[in-house]
């Protein structure tokens, strides 16, 4: 067990560094030169120079990389804007609470969804329930999310009225216009639907199959021979077994998620990570698009470590091997 | 002993009953042809009539993608980026679906808008959905390959070799699978992007080369994956054993033993990606980071449509619904072909 959570944490270590250095390269490696960018279109040769020394930019590559790092690492610093040299922290940081509440809103639907109509179908395979969910299943992963959330907010949002089109209230502060939870809440029933659908699909399928394979293994027919009422072979036997899984693609598709919100955030118009990166990738800000690409990247690692961590502590086998 | 007299025993009751009922028991019926495993798999597939229809819709698709845009701009008499300022109505928004307009490009005579303008430049909505169709397979089928050729050879040679290689490929694997993608094709599409997109080769649209170079780095792990645990088992079977043993070399044992027994799931596979990537065009092209105007793609397309939103609503229909109805295919004719190359799996 301790070793196992050694190796986690020691693997986590080395994806940050690996995703930083190939993060660096692309924003300030291969762009032509980051001090014209830094100092905009019409740059005195001046500015070119501060900017440059500033910048480290007469240093060797390395040695510029280890100075992001110990910045990064130490100071947990990320840099500052060269749009409106803003710190690129309170950037992030003003962002990241509105992609959270999308995405761990979203998954907590998608579960919700995805749960008992995948346990359901699985159960009564080729049922009225199974055929109609398997048919939603393939629309949910054929339909583009983006599309699904122009239509669900023209139908609902602009026809009938039901919520609001875009944007984004606060849950704890009121002092934007609007604020709170309900206000947050019913802001995000649009952006959440949108961002479900696609992974409630995926999931109704892979708890579908999971389950129908537990189902036929012997341990289940041991079980029903020996007795056990159904309800216990299902909760003990089935779905113990089949959901393990599940747990473990919960934490890696979180983070594939993280991607996805930038669809919903452009659509919805939140003000959230995924905006925040576009917005300053249409700018050239390239130290504000590196900032959320790091952030992002040390929330997925964080969260999927957390996460093998948990499957250590809830799978027996994992801790014994 | 007793237990070889028994199962000669048996193997004598069917001789005997052969001598008994003489050679005429098999006349009459058609002697019993074996057939091949690609006969086999074809049979089960001509059965299964969603998959056909995807098939079929598939193959229309890729008609009217090569050759149908085309067509529709010589009888129409105008082409996929050709602005109409007759298109767009006093309220300054495109006109809706079958409309005459005058043709600004023929003075003196009308022309006709299908599906209506695509905004207020007056493009004809149709043309450039037709025209649309190519790119986005240009980008899907393209980054299909791309992402196919490098995940099957890094699957083969991980699997088959084994230790270290196999080690070195599998941390690379997990490297890759850690990367927010989506964030990294963003970053990507920025920086390289401007350079990337004036590659075209002379025959691609603005972009198209970005988006497949972008989706094959970042998207060959799937496959590799999966290759790479099929060879694993492979390498151990008994003919790739026979083939070592006569003294072929990896290289032959790869190609010629191990490949071909590949093609079932690496088909499946390859349809799938397929569907996952017309998506992916359409999302980056929807931010405005895929194919450049005025190339036309569904996602360029789908990206205009919510200036409209309130106004012409059918503008964000048409090119969602193409989405919707090629990946459906895609994805159908991925399972059924999975369920005919494999008939166990279709028991789920």
């Amino acid at each position: 067990m301790f070793q196992y959570i050694v190796r986690r944490i020691l693997w986590a270590i080395v994806l940050f560094l690996t995703i930083t250095v190939v993060a660096y390269v692309i924003f300030f490696i291969i762009p032509a030169d980051p001090a014209q960018l830094a100092c905009g279109q019409r740059a005195s040769p001046e500015c070119l120079r501060n900017a440059t020394r500033n910048l480290g930019l007469d240093k060797p590559v390395y040695e510029q990389y280890g100075k992001f790092l110990t910045r990064l690492v130490i100071h947990h610093d990320l840099g500052k804007s060269y749009f409106n040299r803003q710190s690129v922290n309170t950037t992030v940081l003003n962002a990241a609470p509105v992609t959270a509440s999308l995405v761990l809103g979203g998954a907590l639907l998608w579960m919700l969804v995805a749960l008992p109509i995948g346990v359901l179908s699985a159960l009564r395979p080729r049922s009225l329930l199974d055929r109609t969910s398997m048919v939603f299943v393939l629309i949910g992963i054929s339909a583009h999310p983006v599309w699904i959330g122009l239509i669900l907010s023209y139908v609902v949002g602009f026809k009938l009225g039901w919520t609001p089109i875009t944007g984004y209230c606060d849950f704890f502060n009121p002092s934007t216009g609007c604020g709170g939870p309900v206000q947050w809440a019913y802001h995000m029933v649009l952006p959440w639907i949108t961002f479900s659908v696609l992974f409630a699909a995926l999931y109704v399928r892979m708890i579908r199959a999971n389950v129908m394979e537990a189902s036929s293994e012997d341990y289940v027919r041991t079980a029903r021979a020996k007795g056990a009422p159904e309800h216990v072979v299902i909760r003990s036997h089935i779905l113990r077994n089949a959901l393990l899984p599940v747990v473990t693609m919960l934490g890696m598709d979180i983070g594939v998620a993280l991607g996805g919100a930038i669809f919903t955030e452009t659509i919805f118009a939140l003000p959230g990570l995924g905006q925040t990166s576009l917005s300053a990738i249409q700018n050239f800000d390239l130290p504000t698009v590196q900032g959320v690409v790091v952030f992002a990247t040390i929330s997925i690692i964080v969260f999927n470590l957390v996460v093998d961590l948990l499957y250590a502590v809830i799978d027996p086998r994992i801790r014994l091997s | 002993m007793a237990e070889k007299d028994l199962v000669s025993s048996q193997a004598g009751l069917a001789a005997a009953i052969s001598i008994e009922s003489g050679p005429g028991l098999g006349e009459g019926t058609e002697p019993v042809r074996a057939r091949s495993y690609w006969e086999q798999v074809w049979i089960r597939f001509r059965r299964d009539k969603v998959a056909m229809a995807s098939g079929f819709f598939i193959i229309f698709l890729v008609l009217v993608a090569a050759v149908g845009g085309p067509i529709a701009a010589h009888f129409l008499r105008h082409g996929p980026n050709d602005i109409f300022f007759t298109g767009v109505n006093d309220d300054l928004l495109p006109v809706g679906p079958w409309t005459h307009i005058d043709d600004t490009l023929h003075p003196g005579q009308q022309t006709l808008l299908i599906l209506g303008a695509d905004g207020t430049l007056g493009r004809d909505e149709f043309l450039r959905l037709l025209y649309g169709a190519r790119v986005s397979l240009e980008v899907a089928v393209l980054s299909t390959i791309g992402v196919m050729t490098i995940g099957i050879i890094m699957g083969v040679v991980a699997g088959y070799f084994r230790g270290w290689i196999d080690a070195s490929i599998s941390r690379i694997i997990e490297v890759t699978m850690a990367f927010p993608a989506l964030l990294f094709i963003i970053a990507l599409a920025a920086t390289v992007g401007e350079r990337l997109n004036n590659i075209t080769f002379g025959i691609f649209g603005k972009g198209v080369v970005t988006l497949v170079l972008v989706f094959t780095v970042f998207g060959w792990f799937y496959p590799a994956r999966i290759v790479r645990s099929s060879v694993l088992s492979l390498r151990e079977k008994e003919f790739v054993e026979a083939a070592r043993m006569v003294g072929a070399s990896d290289m032959r044992i790869m190609r010629s033993h191990v490949l071909p027994h590949l093609v079932a799931p690496i088909v499946v596979v390859s349809t799938l990606i397929v569907a996952q990537y017309i998506l992916a065009e359409a999302g980056l092209s929807f931010l405005g980071l895929g194919v450049k105007l005025p190339t036309p793609s569904w996602g360029v397309l789908l990206a205009a449509a919510p200036d409209f939103y309130t106004s012409v609503p059918w503008l964000m229909l048409w090119p969602g619904l193409a989405v919707l109805f090629t990946t459906l295919a895609f994805n159908l004719l991925g399972d059924g072909l999975r369920d005919s190359f494999d008939p166990r799996s279709a028991q789920h």
